[in-house]
């Protein structure tokens, strides 16, 4: 199975950084700064290298996912529109639909 | 993760006696200690090197998938033949 199929390429792109790729990237940089936590070496300053490849792989990692994700919702939302354009029947907007202004009682105000 | 690498790489470099035959293990006996005050150059430039380059595949593919949405849209209103 092709993680991006051609047709999600007729899709827009998301942008550069998206909720996805910005929250793995997020991980990542957690991840080198909890190894440096476990290697008792200074937190942040330590291995600057590192934290920004697996930030970098983060970001790259996401990315890929959220255009993933949106292909796969775009294709259901897709085979969902053909099903109601194919069923009209089943939904069909009843005419006697009722406002819910209607169904209250009016409103008497106690003062 | 780096120390387990590190380890791997240090059974390479050094003419130690043979490692038990446990892949990625941290035994006290075979490893040495780290030493964080002088940084192995060449793996901090493989690092950089590598952000840099997994960058600029991203930006060029996010600008190629951009390139060819417009393309494809360009492409679905000519046939309709829309405004």
């Amino acid at each position: 199975m092709v993680f991006l199929p051609d047709e999600s390429r007729s899709l827009p792109p998301p942008p550069l950084l998206n909720k996805g790729s910005v929250w793995l990237g997020f991980a990542g940089w957690m991840s080198a700064l909890l190894d440096n936590a476990f290697n008792h070496r200074p937190v942040f300053g330590a291995g600057i290298h590192r934290q920004v490849l697996l930030a970098t792989l983060g970001c790259v990692v996401g990315y890929h996912l959220v255009k993933r994700a949106e292909y796969v919702h775009a294709k259901v939302d897709r085979e969902l529109c053909e099903y109601i354009r194919h069923h009209p029947e089943d939904f069909r907007r009843s005419t006697g639909k009722k406002r819910i202004g209607q169904l209250l009682e009016d409103f008497q105000p106690v003062r | 993760m780096a120390a387990g690498l590190r380890a791997v790489r240090r059974w390479g470099l050094v003419a130690a006696p043979p490692p038990p035959s446990l892949a990625f293990t941290r035994s006290a006996f075979v490893v040495k200690k780290a030493n964080n005050a002088q940084p192995n150059w060449l793996r901090v430039g493989l690092a950089f090197g590598t952000s840099a380059a997994l960058w600029a595949l991203l930006i060029k593919q996010h600008n190629e998938d951009v390139t060819e949405y417009e393309r494809r849209k360009a492409r679905a209103h000519q046939c309709r033949q829309c405004s």
